[in-house]
């Protein structure tokens, strides 16, 4: 049998040591880690790989970019060992930029930011590098807390970001930025992040642990329609809740879901209808899970365990819902961001 | 016998003399206000220098919790707590800061209970680093901030440093105190370097820098719940470039 592996790309906070962004190598048979690579990047608090896995895009999550008072994302060209070179960055005119997407054409590059409440559009050149943003989109004026949490493609014509400013999932048109929908979660809970899958939006508090399930009519000039509203943590949890990071397999079967404060995985089985239900709820062997990713085939999750300082690997048990077999536990400072690939041959 | 065009000149006269009373002794405010706020930046700039930052806490600041403090592009820091991190540092060997402001553009508000000021100054900021008593560990991330190495490698710091300090300055039971400060950084450099080739190479390690200014050596306060983030994003900021163009920080002088 041929052997495999995978690449993962952890993103870290500046601190306790920290190198930048690591490349991991997975191993396909043991899921055993490490590290063979770091690149230097300030606060890479979100990575995003393009679907080509060659070019990686990371934010810089702090307050200066360039000597502007502003976050960035930095562009990176994947080299066949796993190395990153650095094919520079643009400003993107918000502070503590928090989180970045690519669209499914590689064409364009999309981040928000904690400060100042706006999300920026970068045309990405055919070499992989960041062009100067094309699109910078305002909150509304009279909002009171002017900060996004989440930024991803929705569709192919529409930018989706999670909005504190107003306690909303907030959509757009990709092309122009024109505000097309929202929608105001009630009770003033602390929205977080969200996920689509299919024309479904699956969008997760932080605090409450509450996941609101849409489905989706943009296409058609419709909005979003709520279709189910269900929790992380099984209903009995009275304990306290600080959700991070919420993602589907590739091949939309299933949606998981961390918890930083259980320091645990929660795996939804997706119906036809775009329910969840919920299945397992799996500890993971280090704390704070910051973000997680899925690899591209589906078969792994790696964690990024920012309080332990340490990354691990988990199968995905699709039978039952489950994260099954581990690999070992890698340490990396700070790990806060994480992309994978799908299984390379060696 | 006085005429009433007698009387009525009297009486503007009365008044003009009382005019003059209260413009004098507005005017005699106002410079008592000037010289208080010069010398409460004199000593602040002396406090600097002897590391006596807890004084300048204490002393110089209101304890409002409306006290605020940006630096560069930290962003705004806000409520009392938060202000007091930047100062509360411990004392290490080897490491100074010296300061020296230029002559203020100051104004005295006419209630005068309010002031604002504008100093440039230029300072030096040193770290003996490995050529101290106390290196720091080889696997702290903020080595990267000494940034001049001895031919055998050893790190340090010692720079330059150009500022410019706008200041809102509040009376307090008669006494003058800061309310907000905000500083703006327009350059640093290693001392044996000079501003124009060192900008692009700052950026590196401008954000590790506005962090650990804000790097408090006591404990935070619980309801900081263990993170010292900024209150709000920057205001203001320049900063030097060599494809940038002097811009006026902050846009509304004092008059």
């Amino acid at each position: 049998m041929k052997k495999s592996y995978y690449q993962a790309y952890i993103g870290t906070n500046s601190v306790r040591g920290s190198q930048g962004i690591y490349t991991v190598r997975i191993d396909g048979e043991s899921l055993e880690a490490e590290v063979t690579a770091a690149a230097q990047a300030y606060n890479a608090g979100g990575v995003a790989l393009d679907k080509s896995e060659r070019f990686l895009y990371a934010v810089s999550e702090g307050m200066t970019f360039d000597g502007y008072a502003d976050g960035g994302v930095s562009a990176y060209r994947i080299e066949g060992d796993g190395r990153l070179t650095k094919l520079g960055g643009q400003r993107s005119f918000g502070q503590r930029t928090c989180c970045a997407a690519v669209d499914e054409a590689c064409e364009n590059v999309y981040a928000c930011n904690f400060y100042c409440g706006t999300w920026t559009a970068f045309p990405v050149s055919e070499e992989g590098a960041l062009l100067p943003a094309r699109l910078v989109v305002e909150p509304p004026a009279d909002a009171g807390w002017k900060a996004l949490h989440c930024v991803a493609p929705v569709g192919e014509k529409y930018i989706g970001v999670i909005s504190l400013a107003e306690c909303a999932l907030v959509i757009y048109r990709a092309e122009d930025g024109e505000r097309v929908t929202s929608y105001e979660f009630p009770n003033k809970p602390f929205p977080r992040y969200f996920e689509t899958c299919g024309k479904y939006i699956y969008a997760m508090m932080q605090m409450p642990d509450d996941i609101y399930v849409f489905e989706e009519h943009l296409s058609k000039g419709g909005g979003l329609r709520l279709i189910q509203k269900i929790s992380v943590m099984e209903e009995t949890y009275m304990g306290p809740v600080a959700t991070s990071t919420l993602r589907a397999t590739p091949d939309g079967r299933l949606l998981l879901a961390a918890n930083r404060t259980t320091n645990s995985i929660t795996v939804f089985e997706r119906k036809t209808d775009g329910t969840l239900e919920r299945k397992s709820i799996a500890e993971l062997p280090g704390k704070g899970p910051r973000d997680f990713h899925i690899s591209g085939d589906g078969r792994i999750v790696v964690a990024a365990l920012q309080h332990s300082d340490e990354i691990s690997v988990h199968e995905i048990d699709y039978e039952n819902g489950a994260l099954a077999k581990a690999g070992g536990r890698t340490a990396i400072p700070s790990p806060a961001a994480v992309a994978v690939s799908g299984r390379m041959d060696v | 016998m006085k005429t009433e065009e007698t009387m009525m000149e009297n009486k503007g006269a009365e008044k003009s003399v009382e005019e003059r009373i209260l413009r004098l002794e507005e005017k005699a405010r106002q410079s008592e206000a000037r010289i208080a706020i010069a010398d409460l930046m004199g000593r602040y700039a002396f406090y600097c220098g002897a590391d006596l930052k807890e004084r300048i806490l204490t002393d110089l600041w209101t304890k409002s919790d409306e006290a605020s403090l940006e630096y560069g592009a930290s962003g705004v820091y806000k409520e009392r707590w938060k202000v007091e991190t930047f100062y509360n540092k411990k004392a290490v060997p080897g490491k100074m800061t010296t300061l020296s402001f230029s002559t203020p553009l100051l104004e005295v508000s006419q209630s005068g209970e309010r002031a604002r000021g504008l100093w440039m100054a230029f300072l030096t900021e040193t770290d003996a680093g490995d050529l101290g008593t106390a290196p720091p560990d080889r696997a702290d991330g903020r080595r990267a901030l000494l940034s001049s190495i001895t031919p055998d490698g050893r790190r340090y710091r010692a720079e330059i440093l150009l500022q410019k300090y706008d200041v809102d300055f509040v009376l307090e039971d008669g006494v003058w105190k800061i309310l907000h400060l905000h500083v703006s950084e327009y350059f640093r450099c290693p001392y044996d370097r000079d501003w124009v080739r060192y900008a692009g190479e700052r950026l590196m390690t401008d954000g590790m820098w506005l962090e650990s200014l804000f790097e408090s050596s006591k404990p935070l306060p619980p309801q900081s719940h263990g993170e010292n983030l900024p209150s709000g994003p920057s205001t203001e900021h320049w900063q030097y470039g060599p494809d940038r163009v002097p811009e006026p920080v902050p846009k509304k002088l004092p008059e």
